[in-house]
């Protein structure tokens, strides 16, 4: 029923690898059987958390730092699309990286809803470099009661 | 920041911790760490330097939407812990750190005589 679509995503580094590898380490070391989180998918940006409710469906972005400004959200029929840039900034003049681990660059995402939206309702807040984009269903789409004529 | 910073919740044994992702750069002022931290704000952040070492650590939390049932997750929250250690030409007690959007930005000066002075040449 629910199905991402995967978009073009940040470059891979090789932190995401010794990142991964840190996890693994670090879950073995602490004796847990099964992570306790989702492991980040590497392939998608932004990571989603996606939870239905009544009214349709809450999805939740993991963009920390990210300037909501620079984030476009676009819902057509039953897709949704996030794309946008992140930690674009060059550095500036003078300056040496000397490790970048976090994603940069342009993104985009897409993921088929398990309905038809309600493009106009659709509500977007940004708190703690957490984007929550709550997605209700059309009106057509919402469940009705039919009532029962007698004859 | 004061060297010593009062742990108010130190991480339990046994609890996961996640290392957060950085960025690190410098420049003729000092350097500035850059991390990842969504869902953390400024009163889940720890940063502190002792010896030479500088940690950030606290936690990160998620909000459940009242009435939500999970359909998936890519991401988590939790602890996190990170140390750093510090090169002997930083000044730590002007370390400053700032947490906004869910990034920390922990700023750390150079000490005044490790920075490159341009001399004159006189003829």
């Amino acid at each position: 029923m629910f199905e991402m679509k995967i978009g073009p995503r940040t470059p891979w580094t090789v932190f995401d690898e010794l990142e991964s590898i840190q996890e693994d380490v670090n879950r073995l070391l602490s004796g847990e059987e099964a992570p306790r989180f989702a492991r980040r998918a590497r392939a998608a940006y932004p990571p989603l958390n996606v939870w239905s409710t009544a009214e349709g469906l809450v999805i939740d972005a993991e963009m920390p730092g990210v300037d909501p400004q620079a984030v476009e959200i676009s819902v057509v029929g039953d897709e949704l699309s996030l794309h946008g840039k992140v930690n674009a900034q060059e550095p500036a003049a003078g300056e040496t990286v000397l490790r970048r681990e976090r994603p940069a660059g342009e993104f985009e995402r897409t993921l088929q809803l398990p309905f038809r939206a309600n493009a106009g309702a659709v509500k977007a807040t940004f708190k703690n470099g957490i984007l929550r984009i709550s997605i209700p269903r059309s009106e057509e789409e919402k469940p009705r009661k039919i009532a029962i004529e007698a004859n | 920041m004061s060297e010593t910073i009062q742990k108010s919740n130190p991480i339990p044994e046994n609890e996961p911790v996640y290392v957060p992702r950085v960025d690190v750069r410098e420049n003729a002022e000092g350097f500035v760490v850059v991390a990842d931290l969504p869902g953390a704000d400024e009163k889940s952040v720890e940063a502190t330097v002792q010896k030479n070492v500088l940690t950030i650590e606290g936690w990160t939390q998620l909000e459940k939407p009242q009435g939500g049932e999970e359909l998936g997750r890519e991401f988590g929250a939790g602890r996190f812990r990170r140390d750093f250690a510090l090169p002997d030409a930083v000044d730590p007690e002007r370390i400053q750190a700032r947490a906004k959007n869910g990034v920390l930005t922990v700023t750390i000066p150079k000490k005044e005589e490790v920075k490159a002075r341009k001399i004159q040449v006189t003829g």
